[in-house]
């Protein structure tokens, strides 16, 4: 807000899109409001979705700010794995890393935006941190479990099945992709940019060779901050493009996975600010 | 067919012995990597393009040989 001059009396809307929010009551966007001194009458919500997380909040933030009187959005999205990921998981730890980032939209004859969100609770095993509500949270939960891909995790720890998300991913992806192509009549050649979820280079570059996408228009930041769940498509976006995005660039991006939930949306990039990401 | 996407898979997955219940399951180097090699290997072996929704659906031997049939069909009839 401050590189943008914005004042934090101006944002309508404050959204925080996490699965690792401070307390399980209260939610976490009430108690932001405050800590960045927005007005009373701003309306604050969390919402909670894993790494497909930001394309479904961008999507809600755009849905509130296309109502009348709602004219900035402010839209919070943070991710603290390290504290949920065994350190002794071998299959998990050197993967995840922590992030936030912040976005700020605003009401503006921008264009059109298209988003296909979708979802599939056949997959809820194969990302998951068993314990909460459902399961209540007992001694037992706290005893770690081993199995032989060296991946260790106790039911308050997250698990994930590598290959049920690859088998997914695969399978829903890139289709998703090509639909939005077809949705819109928008022929992929004529996207500027396509970023993905940051979760394993070798899919993903898979994927880019199979939509015949050129892959020097398809930006990394995996191998510095590793998946950052939610937050790995705006971080992606800020870290890499930040220099080379240019007002009125296609954007498509695309989030998948705990749900198992996916989402890509087609954004036209117009008077866009990208901060310096802000490395601790 | 069946017998050579039998030899890929002890190949690729350096399996000492492999038989038709060869699956993402039961076989431990079946992970991610090894699925991107097994469709470089189809692919070649078979001269066909398979689908990223078709290599989602390929988590063991039996799927492969459905899901080549149907790509070799269609590739004849085409």
């Amino acid at each position: 807000m401050e590189d943008n001059a914005i004042d934090p009396a101006s944002i309508d809307v404050l959204l925080f899109m996490s699965q690792t929010a401070d307390y399980r009551i209260p939610a976490t966007a009430p108690v932001l409001q405050h800590r960045l001194g927005l007005p009373v009458d701003t309306m604050a919500m969390d919402l909670s979705l894993g790494c497909s997380g930001y394309v479904y909040a961008l999507s809600t933030a755009y849905a509130y700010a296309s109502m009348p009187d709602v004219h900035r959005v402010l839209l919070l999205d943070g991710e603290t794995f390290s504290k949920i990921v065994n350190r002794n998981d071998k299959v998990d730890w050197p993967l995840y890393g922590d992030a936030a980032t912040a976005t700020l939209i605003e009401k503006g004859n921008f264009g059109e935006s298209t988003f296909i969100l979708r979802s599939d609770g056949s997959g809820r095993d194969a990302v998951i941190i068993h314990d909460g509500m459902r399961n209540p949270v007992n001694a037992d939960s706290l005893v770690e479990v081993k199995n032989e891909n060296g991946d260790i995790h106790n039911r308050l720890e997250i698990y994930m099945d590598g290959m049920d998300v690859f088998n997914f991913a695969m399978k829903r992806v890139p289709k998703t992709i090509k639909e939005m192509a077809e949705v819109t009549g928008m022929p992929l050649d004529s996207v500027d940019w396509l970023v993905f979820h940051q979760a394993n280079r070798f899919m993903t570059d898979f994927f880019v060779k199979k939509l015949k996408f050129n892959p020097q228009r398809v930006p990394y930041c995996i191998d510095r901050y590793g998946n950052t769940s939610s937050t790995s498509v705006p971080l992606t976006i800020a870290s890499e493009l930040r220099d080379k995005m240019k007002n009125g660039d296609r954007v498509i991006m695309a989030g998948f996975g705990a749900g198992l939930s996916w989402g890509v949306a087609a954004i036209t990039m117009n008077d866009c600010s990208i901060s310096p990401v802000i490395e601790y | 067919m069946e017998e050579k996407v039998l030899e890929i898979l002890k190949d690729l997955f350096e399996l000492e012995t492999v038989d038709k219940t060869c699956s993402q399951e039961t076989c431990e180097k079946w992970d991610s990597m090894g699925q991107l090699n097994l469709v470089v290997e189809l692919e070649s072996e078979f001269d066909l393009s398979l689908e990223p929704e078709e290599i989602g659906e390929m988590k063991s031997f039996d799927d492969i040989i459905r899901i080549l049939k149907i790509k070799l069909d269609g590739k004849s009839l085409g």
